[in-house]
């Protein structure tokens, strides 16, 4: 089934400044958006907008002609956010954050031998019994990622999700992008580097819509 | 349910690997209902008289000590973000991390009071009083304590911040707890001020988690 994803008049605003205003986006099933822009520029203001957490201060963001905001709930299933923010808990074992984030987003569906194969994935078998808090930042960076596995999700919104990554790490990620497009899902994607994935990439440059 | 569950035990986890907190509140409590007959005198008689509202008033304030951590850590690492985020009732999240709370607070300052209340020479007849006040109180100051948590998320000394809010709010159970031992020391009918005090807890589990979920999806937006 195809999936249209798009934003129509929005203006992103955070503490009180008005980072872009006017702006558009659509994206299809099988695409990627690829966000581009200054920093400060409200890249990830806006990837919290799609993700239902922000309101936007107007505008709306529609999935298949449905105002995102009538139904959170639903948008909230259909949808995977990896923002910033790690929320690994540095006192849980690496196995015991991702156990608690499929409970957590998925109740009684809990699989455990996606667990184990999301771990192989970005190669962190090895030292999924330790502490998180022994983590590097770009370990922590797979960690967040390998969450992309556990739950079924048409829309990925994705914040940074390179910084930190070694090669192993990308190849995984761009591995895992590739498969999502291919199963007709959608990626939104905000990143300074270059992803060179296989599916048709948009790129909105939000300091295009800067105010003044 | 199956999501409620996992928050709570994730949670306990962390306390119990975090152990350092959950025996500072309760060491606090044990300190501050000492300092009592030390510095007002042994005379059992006046420790009787006064030892409902000195074992409350510890309670009360030890209870609150460790208000500001609740959503502080979850807050700070996106944890919030993703709860949010579950197509879960946040409600029903908050309760779980009220529930922790008094799990790992108040609860163990229930255990403990009747031990502390004979240090005090507290009349026989009200232990059970206390117990029951306990037992109404302190989940209650655990539920609004919530709420002062969630609205002094990301200020500077939220600590003292969250007892100016929620103090008003938490002086009833104080108020009635203290009625009710102090009644059942004269052997007068306590049913009221119990009566009242589960009204408050009742109100509380439902108004509570509504409006510090309402208050955290506010901060995150």
């Amino acid at each position: 089934m195809k999936n249209l994803f798009f934003g129509t008049n929005l203006k992103v605003t955070r503490g009180g400044r008005c980072l872009a205003k006017n702006l558009e986006f659509k994206i299809e099933s099988g695409g990627m958006l690829l966000l581009n822009g200054e920093n400060g520029s409200g890249k990830s203001t806006l990837l919290r907008i799609m993700a239902g957490l922000t309101k936007p201060a107007s505008g709306k963001i529609c999935w298949n002609n449905d105002d995102v905001l009538d139904n959170l709930s639903e948008h909230f299933k259909r949808m995977i956010y990896v923002g910033h923010s790690t929320a690994i808990k540095s006192n849980l074992t690496i196995k015991e954050n991702l156990k608690y984030w499929q409970k957590i987003h998925l109740g009684d569906k809990d699989k455990r031998d996606q667990l184990e194969h999301s771990l192989e994935i970005f190669n962190l078998t090895t030292s999924s019994n330790s502490p998180a808090r022994c983590l590097s930042s770009g370990q922590s960076r797979k960690l967040a990622l390998a969450r992309l596995m556990l739950k079924p999700a048409s829309l990925w919104l994705l914040d940074e999700p390179t910084v930190g990554l070694d090669t192993a790490g990308l190849r995984s990620l761009i591995t895992l992008l590739n498969n999502h497009c291919e199963r007709g899902g959608i990626v939104v994607m905000a990143s300074h580097d270059e992803v060179r994935v296989e599916c048709p990439v948009h790129i909105l440059k939000t300091d295009n819509f800067k105010k003044g | 349910m199956k999501k409620f569950l996992a928050l709570v035990q994730r949670d306990l986890i962390l306390v119990y690997r975090s152990a350092n907190d959950a025996w500072v509140v309760l060491f606090f409590f044990v300190i501050a209902v000492t300092l009592f007959p030390l510095g007002i005198g042994p005379d059992p008689g006046v420790l009787q008289q006064l030892s409902g509202g000195i074992i409350w008033i510890c309670a009360l304030l030890s209870a609150m000590l460790s208000l500001d951590g609740v959503f502080q850590s979850d807050f700070d690492d996106g944890s919030l973000d993703q709860m949010i985020l579950t197509s879960y009732p946040l409600e029903l999240l908050v309760l779980g991390k009220c529930f922790v709370h008094w799990l790992t607070t108040g609860f163990p300052i229930l255990l403990i009071s009747p031990v502390l209340a004979t240090m005090l020479n507290m009349n026989l007849d009200s232990y059970s009083t206390l117990l029951i006040t306990m037992l109404l109180g302190t989940p209650t100051i655990s539920l609004m304590g919530g709420v002062g948590a969630a609205l002094v998320l990301g200020s500077r000394r939220s600590g003292v911040l969250i007892s100016l809010i929620i103090l008003p709010l938490i002086i009833p159970i104080l108020i009635f707890s203290v009625a009710a031992i102090n009644a059942s020391g004269e052997g007068v009918e306590i049913s009221s001020a119990v009566k009242l005090l589960g009204a408050l807890l009742i109100i509380s589990s439902v108004f509570c988690p509504w409006a510090t979920a309402a208050t955290l999806r506010h901060l995150t937006n």
